[in-house]
């Protein structure tokens, strides 16, 4: 808290100059590419150079499928249930050329006596593989013994359409005494068929005295299958006394979803009331949304606060369709819902109504400036991100301010934000903090997101070419395990772009040095976005002095010494970085190696090898994989 | 005739070939040959960690390097006793590594008792021309020793969820903290056993160590077989909880074994919760706030078969299901919102202490004493259910046993033949008394009558030896077989009897589940179980003794082509009901029990049809008949007997159930083909209720009206007089009101109640009894009386005190008060409630 208070004044001092120079620089800037950009915060280091992962992909041994195929037809039933799970499991995880499974599966299945859960299981993975023309056999199996299988073949015989089963189904739909967990697939299966003879039955069921969960099934199968003239039954339903309002109104817009007309939208309008539940309230404004854009958008604007956290999250697109100035009012509100998803989406819409109607520009940032000014840290968060992606440099002076905010979230975005809108007025106010938190960073172990925060900070000073923070970068490169490595590996990245081609022989010597101090203990194999303050070793009780030289250099740091050897045109130390490379790019420090040396030499980078990802652990598996 | 070295060349490279492709033909075979297959015994395996008493699964690996298929028989005993063998019998193809599973029953050895281990000792056969060979671990030792985590808790909660990515703070498993919470509320240690990963083995008996599941993961979604499995340890009176803001709904219809009719109807991140009772009294003061917003799934839930415990914003927030004889725990909501962290100050993930969301890493870890959350209020009510144990049996076992001692009693000697030779002796003595008596030789008599009777004796004993030598070997069984609705597995439990007259090795088995494990220890002969496919296994080396009858306690599912059900309806006598799906033989001596504990005899026609009326409820404990019964009877009476008064400790049944005698299930059990089988059958199938005709007159019995204490109109709580579980009334001292509330059938809401009877018996000797009605949150008088000491009936009429509330049920409240013009001056005797029972007429509308 002091330190805030403390920061604040020389932000004030900063804050008129600073948006003078902003304004001046605003104009030059092109906001509609920013707007366009990925709006990841994140380190730009791990952008520059960027670096390709290598894919990962799945391995299945060619072996596999027949010795399951053989289990498949051995007269141990544990063999028989495995192998079947298995094949559904191994199609389900991407395993080609399962379908060959399809015609012994069928025999087992075809077979008398067959265990009730090898059945079960080669039913499974016959509806897996999607083998329509199991469905005579599956059909079959059902019949016989309908309550194992219903769930596994009635859902799979109406997506293949099996003709067979109307009649049974229909039976099930006119019997009196069918059970509410019978009839479930019976009325989702016929809907599937497009079975208009289910119509008057399916309508009766809806507004008789049965159990609601049958009604409502009854209802969605109903709305497939009948797209015009429910609006009288749906508006009974509504008014219906005998059930609880909330289920009567939601049978109503069940009923309704592929209604259109000017009695539906009285409906739905009706349906979206401030009092409605949310669960009705939803489903009508997104049926009212595709029929009348102009009246959703009337509701949204009273549905954007909701307590509902859905309806927020739906009002948002709807909001968008009405682009003036009144929604951008809400949508800045919404940056700092509770809700990150919410909060988020805001922004981002936001964005694209700026996108579409550049009049709006003013007003949104007018809004979000307003947003960034409380002391709300969700709204605070995403009003940096949204004003980045509009470059609005004005902001800066606000944004050195919020470097000392309470809130990690924020303090940390408006690290990345000076970053990104490089204003240079703000630099001497941004140099003087990480100043405070790398001494600090000497003496106590850094917090992770101070590290975090310093990191952008520095990388905004290398981006800036500015050389007054060269001595602190300096200050950086020595191990030092209390200082955060993001702010380590951020300052020798920064000191290779003040640097970039200048060959400096005794800051190139340091960096050389760290590259080569690989212990051990060193975190290896790391990609870049792997590579967490996690590698380093525990800080704890190991910044005491002499400790580091019992550790070998974090990877992250060794990295940028590596990648600023490369830009800086060190020439002179190719076979020096060579000995950490080993020819391929999979690894962290390979890459950084590797972009050093085309950097030095033209060499050209290989391209990422795949990662072949070995799925063990099967019931029955060859030797050699 | 000289060779050039250009003809020479081709014939060499030839050779040469040749003869590296002999030599590599002959030295592949020969490496393959060298490498024998190993077997690995003892990797934990379905809940990995293990309890006396209770049937585990352990992990089996075999390896075949070999060029041709093996035949692997992988056993296991335990240290300390080596006599008890379980072995599997595994085929593995070549070049290949299979990993299996082998059921063990942990023995009671007292060296283990406190010790966290339990040490086995295994041995792995290759299986050729009917000879077994030793093969080695891939080690490369013969005789394999492993230890197994033993467990010493009393009571254990297993937990299914995603465990994959706890090396990541932010995924820290919520879950876990909340049935860690739920266990503090019962003084339990902190330990969850955590289930390895999916597919779980498909074996009930892999679960039995568990009392409780708790299901946070869809992982089941693509596990049938390990569905099952959870499926069948829930209808033997398991207790699972599944968070359904993480499981969907088909995989929750695969677990109860039916497709489900509840319907999901949205989705939503709630930040502010606010918990209430069904009758909507808010559980804490004020809202609780999470620190993200969490998942809420909304559902539609049918009026029947779930009962609902908290909402939120209208919607269910947590209810209960009912499964066999297991229950079902569903929350809506995610776990973080079910529980409040035990030091507020503690607000960083990263401050948790080392246990979060993980568990202890042993028994005796420091960590067990961190307790990084406690139960919500709500959670907490909940919880008191869920530790409540209800897989205790009805009827153990060894209760049995006098049921079988009389089944292959009578086999020995019949009562046809003793009959014979004592209605001989009987009627024979009268006439060798006339016939002296006319040949004036009475005098005879005194040595003629011993000496007759003498005869009888002797013949008896010899008939007697003589039956006994000529009764086969015999098989006789007694099961009891539960069954659940829409579900076509039947539980079956029970106990067997074998009798051999000969000394026999005993080719026993089954080939579609179910264990038994005939008691042989005297004996002293090692003994292995081999199991051969999921289901099918047979005894090895087993030698039943001669003349001696051997019990075997055992536990099999006998899986039925449809659900098997008893349905019924009303009519103006009352309940009419038959059995449904499977097709059943005749049952005798049937009898219906429901919740609170009164029983009702239901009589059968030929037709198949049961019924009951009023008149059918059994007083005191003869259930079967008032009057004359038979052996057979007799024995039945006292197994219900013996049932009924479990029963009532364990709070059963949640629902009406019909018990009836039946022939016997098919258990699959393999027995040598001399072995005759005799076996019955006492089944339990829960009562299904269908909508009467429409314009039909009704008459519902008592039993059929669901009764429980709730809070009245002036009350914060339910009065606990009231057990409903048991039927059971407390006595009280002082006055008191307790609300409670007769709910119908949901097939028969529509129904127009025309008169309720409630038959009332308490014994309240000084004090005055207040009956109201409660209808629209107002109360009506019924009756108003003083001095109760026997049963009374009134007969409720008038239409104010007959209005259902919206649930379908009516609220009667009876308050107990000190009668106002006492001029005893002796201190009150405290008042109790005996029953009170409700029964309704009425009329189905047309």
């Amino acid at each position: 808290m002091l330190r805030h208070q403390r920061a604040v004044p020389a932000a004030v001092r900063l804050l008129l100059p600073l948006c003078l120079v902003g304004t001046v620089l605003d104009a030059h800037g092109s906001w509609s590419a920013a707007v366009a950009a990925d709006m990841q915060v994140g380190a730009a280091m791990d952008r520059d150079p960027e670096r390709e992962l290598p894919a990962r992909q799945r391995y299945f041994s060619p072996q596999l499928k027949s010795l399951w195929v053989k289990a498949l037809g051995r007269p141990d039933t544990e063999l028989q249930l495995q192998a079947a799970q298995t094949i559904a499991r191994a199609h389900h995880l991407g395993m080609p050329g399962l379908e060959d499974a399809i015609e012994p599966l069928m025999t087992r299945l075809g077979q008398t006596n067959v265990h009730p859960l090898v059945r079960e299981a080669c039913a499974n993975a016959l509806v897996a593989l999607d083998a329509r023309q199991a469905a005579p056999l599956l059909f079959r199996h059902w019949q016989n013994s309908e309550n194992d299988l219903a769930a596994l073949v009635e859902p799979a015989l109406a997506r293949w359409r099996y003709e067979p089963i109307r009649k049974v189904w229909r039976n099930r739909l006119q019997d009196s005494q069918s059970g509410g967990s019978r009839l479930r697939y019976a009325m989702a299966g016929l809907a599937i068929l497009e079975d208009d003879g289910s119509v008057a039955r399916l309508l009766e069921m809806v507004q008789q005295p049965l159990g609601m969960p049958v009604r409502l099934r009854a209802a969605q199968a109903l709305a497939e299958l009948r797209r015009q003239d429910l609006e009288t039954t749906a508006r009974r339903l509504m008014a219906d006394a005998n059930v609880p309002t909330r289920l009567g109104r939601l049978l109503a817009v069940t009923l309704l979803k592929h209604h259109r007309g000017e009695v539906t939208q009285e409906l739905l309008l009706e349906m979206t009331g401030p009092r409605e539940d949310p669960v009705v309230a939803a489903l009508a404004l997104s049926r009212l949304f595709d029929l009348d854009p102009g009246a959703a958008a009337r509701i949204a604007r009273e549905t954007i606060s909701s307590p509902d956290a859905r309806l927020r999250a739906m009002s948002i697109p709807i909001l968008e369709t009405r682009a003036d100035a009144t929604t951008v009012r809400l949508l800045v509100a919404v940056l700092d819902d509770r809700h990150p998803r919410i909060r988020h989406a805001a922004r981002e819409g936001l964005l694209r109504l700026v996108e579409a109607e550049k009049a709006l520009d003013g007003v949104v940032r007018e809004r979000t400036v307003e947003m960034l000014g409380t002391d709300l840290w969700r709204g605070q968060e995403q009003a940096i991100i949204l004003l980045v992606a509009l470059q609005h440099r004005q902001s800066a002076g606000r944004l050195v301010q919020l470097l000392d905010a309470p809130s990690p979230a924020v303090f940390r975005t408006a690290a990345w934000g000076l970053r990104e809108i490089r204003v240079p007025g703000a630099l001497p106010a941004m140099l003087r903090k990480a100043e405070r938190e790398v001494e600090a960073g000497l003496v106590t172990d850094m917090d992770l997101e101070v590290d975090v925060q310093v990191s952008y900070l520095m990388e905004a000073f290398g981006l800036a070419a500015y050389r007054q923070a060269e001595p602190l970068m300096r200050k950086c490169i020595p191990k030092k395990f209390s200082m955060g490595s993001e702010v380590r590996a951020a300052a020798i990245w920064s000191l290779g772009h003040l640097y970039a081609g200048q060959t400096p022989r005794e800051l190139s010597a340091m960096l050389l040095d760290r590259l080569n101090d690989s212990g051990s203990n060193a975190a290896m194999d790391l990609p870049a976005e792997e590579v967490t303050d996690e590698s380093r070793p525990e800080v704890t009780g190991l910044s005491g002095p002499g400790m580091e030289s019992m550790y070998a250099e974090v990877e992250r740091v060794r990295c940028m010494c590596a990648v600023s050897l490369g830009r800086m045109g060190m020439k002179t130390m190719v076979e020096d970085i060579r000995k950490h490379y080993s020819g391929t790019t999979g690894a962290a420090l390979d890459f950084a190696c590797g972009w050093a040396l085309q950097q030095l030499t033209g060499e050209p980078l290989p391209p990422p090898e795949k990662v072949r990802q070995s799925l063990s652990n099967w019931f029955l598996e060859p030797l050699e994989p | 005739m000289a060779w050039s070295l250009d003809t020479l060349s081709p014939c060499r490279f030839f050779v040469r070939v040749s003869g590296a492709l002999i030599l590599l033909c002959g030295v592949i075979p020969s490496a393959a040959q060298d490498a024998k297959p190993t077997v690995r015994i003892g990797r934990p395996a379905g809940v990995a960690r293990y309890w006396k008493n209770t049937w585990g699964v352990v992990g089996v690996d075999a390896t075949n390097p070999t060029a041709s298929p093996a035949e692997i028989l992988a056993s296991l005993h335990f240290e300390g006793e080596p006599t008890m063998q379980y072995a599997r019998q595994l085929w593995v193809p070549p070049q290949a590594v299979r990993h299996s599973w082998l059921p063990v029953l942990v023995p009671a050895l007292p060296q283990v008792q406190g010790r966290p281990t339990i040490s086995i000792k295994g041995n792995g056969y290759a299986l050729k021309d009917g000879r077994q060979t030793a093969l080695p671990n891939p080690a490369g030792r013969r005789l394999q020793s492993d230890v197994l985590e033993f467990g010493n808790e009393t009571k254990v909660t297993g937990i299914l969820s995603d465990q994959g990515f706890l090396d990541k703070p932010e995924r820290h498993d919520f879950a876990f903290e909340a049935i860690a919470a739920v266990h503090r509320t019962g003084r339990m240690t902190r330990r969850v056993q955590e289930l390895p990963g999916s597919p779980l083995p498909p074996l009930e008996r892999a679960l039995e160590g568990l009392d409780h599941l708790v299901i946070s993961h869809n992982q089941l979604a693509t596990d049938g077989p390990g569905t099952t499995a959870i499926r069948r340890w829930l209808h033997r009176g398991g207790v699972l909880w599944v968070m359904l803001d993480r499981v969907d709904l088909e995989t929750v219809g695969r677990l109860l074994g039916k497709p489900l009719d509840w319907v999901s109807v949205g989705r939503v991140d709630l930040i502010e919760t606010d918990l209430r009772t069904v009758e909507g009294a808010a559980i804490e003061a004020q809202p609780f706030r999470l620190d993200e917003p969490m998942p809420f799934v909304q559902i539609v839930l049918p009026d029947r078969g779930v009962e609902v415990t908290h909402t939120l914003n209208g919607w269910p927030a947590s209810f209960w299901v009912s499964a066999a004889r297991g229950r079902v725990l569903f929350t809506t909501l995610a776990p973080q919102a079910w529980i409040r962290r035990s030091d507020p100050a503690t607000t960083e993930l990263e401050d948790m202490p080392a246990g979060f969301g993980f568990g202890p890493v042993d028994e005796l870890s420091v960590v067990e004493e961190q307790a990084t959350h406690q139960a919500s209020q709500a959670l907490a009510q909940l919880a008191t259910d869920f530790l409540e144990d209800s897989s205790e049996p009805l009827l153990a076992a060894r209760e049995l046993k006098f049921y079988l001692d009389d089944e292959i009693g009578y086999q020995i000697v019949t009562r046809g033949v003793v009959l014979l030779v004592l209605g001989t002796f009987s009627i024979g003595l009268p006439i060798l008394s006339f016939l002296l008596d006319v040949r004036q030789k009475r005098d005879w008599l005194v040595w003629l009558i011993p000496a007759t009777a003498v005869v009888a004796a002797g013949l008896l004993v010899i008939l007697g030896g003589q039956s006994r030598r000529v009764v086969p070997p015999t098989a006789a069984m007694v099961q009891l077989a539960t069954a659940t609705p829409n579900s076509n597995e039947l539980m079956v439990d029970g106990l067997l009897a074998i009798y051999n007259q000969q000394q026999v090795t005993a080719n026993y088995g089954a080939d579609r589940g179910g264990v038994f494990l005939p008691n042989v220890a005297d004996s002293g002969q090692t003994r292995r179980i081999v199991w051969t496919g999921i289901d099918q296994w047979q005894w090895d080396n087993v030698t039943l003794p001669a003349a001696s009858v051997r019990m075997a306690p055992f536990r099999s599912v006998v899986r039925m082509n449809q659900p098997l059900e008893f349905v019924g309806s009303f009519n103006a006598d009352g309940f009419v009901g038959s059995f449904r799906g499977e097709e059943m033989g005749p049952v005798e001596d049937a009898l219906m029990i429901v919740p609170g504990g009164n029983k009702w005899r239901v009589r059968f026609r030929d037709a198949g049809q049961g019924s009951l009326g009023v008149d059918d409820l059994i007083a005191g404990q003869a259930y079967l008949s008032d009057g004359l019964m038979s052996d057979k009877q007799r024995r039945r009476q006292t197994v219900y007997r013996q049932l009924f008064m479990r029963a009532e400790e364990l709070g059963f049944p949640t629902e009406p159930t019909l018990f009836a005698w039946a022939p016997a299930f098919e258990t699959h059990f393999v027995f040598s083909p001399e072995v005759e089988q005799r076996s019955s059958a006492l089944l339990a199938v829960p009562v299904g209720i269908e909508t009467p005709r429409a314009g039909a007159e009704v008459l519902i019995p008592n039993a059929f009206l669901r009764c429980r204490s709730v809070p009245g109109p002036d009350q914060r709580a339910a009065s606990p007089l009231f057990n409903y579980r048991t039927g059971n009334w407390l006595e009280a001292q002082r006055s008191g009101k307790v609300w409670l509330r007769f709910e119908l059938p949901a097939e028969l809401r529509a129904m127009q109640i025309k008169q309720a009877t409630i038959n009332l018996k308490m014994s309240a000797q000084g004090w005055n009894l207040r009956m109201t009605s409660l209808a629209d949150s107002t109360s009506r008088l019924i009756v108003e009386q003083a001095e109760w000491s026997d049963e009374s009936s009134f007969q409720l009429d008038r239409r104010e005190w007959l209005e259902l509330d919206r649930g379908g049920g009516i609220v009667v409240g009876l308050e107990v008060a000190p009668v106002a013009d006492r001029s005893d001056a002796d201190p009150l005797a405290p008042w109790k409630i005996e029953f009170v029972r409700m029964q309704l007429t009425g009329q189905m509308p047309e």
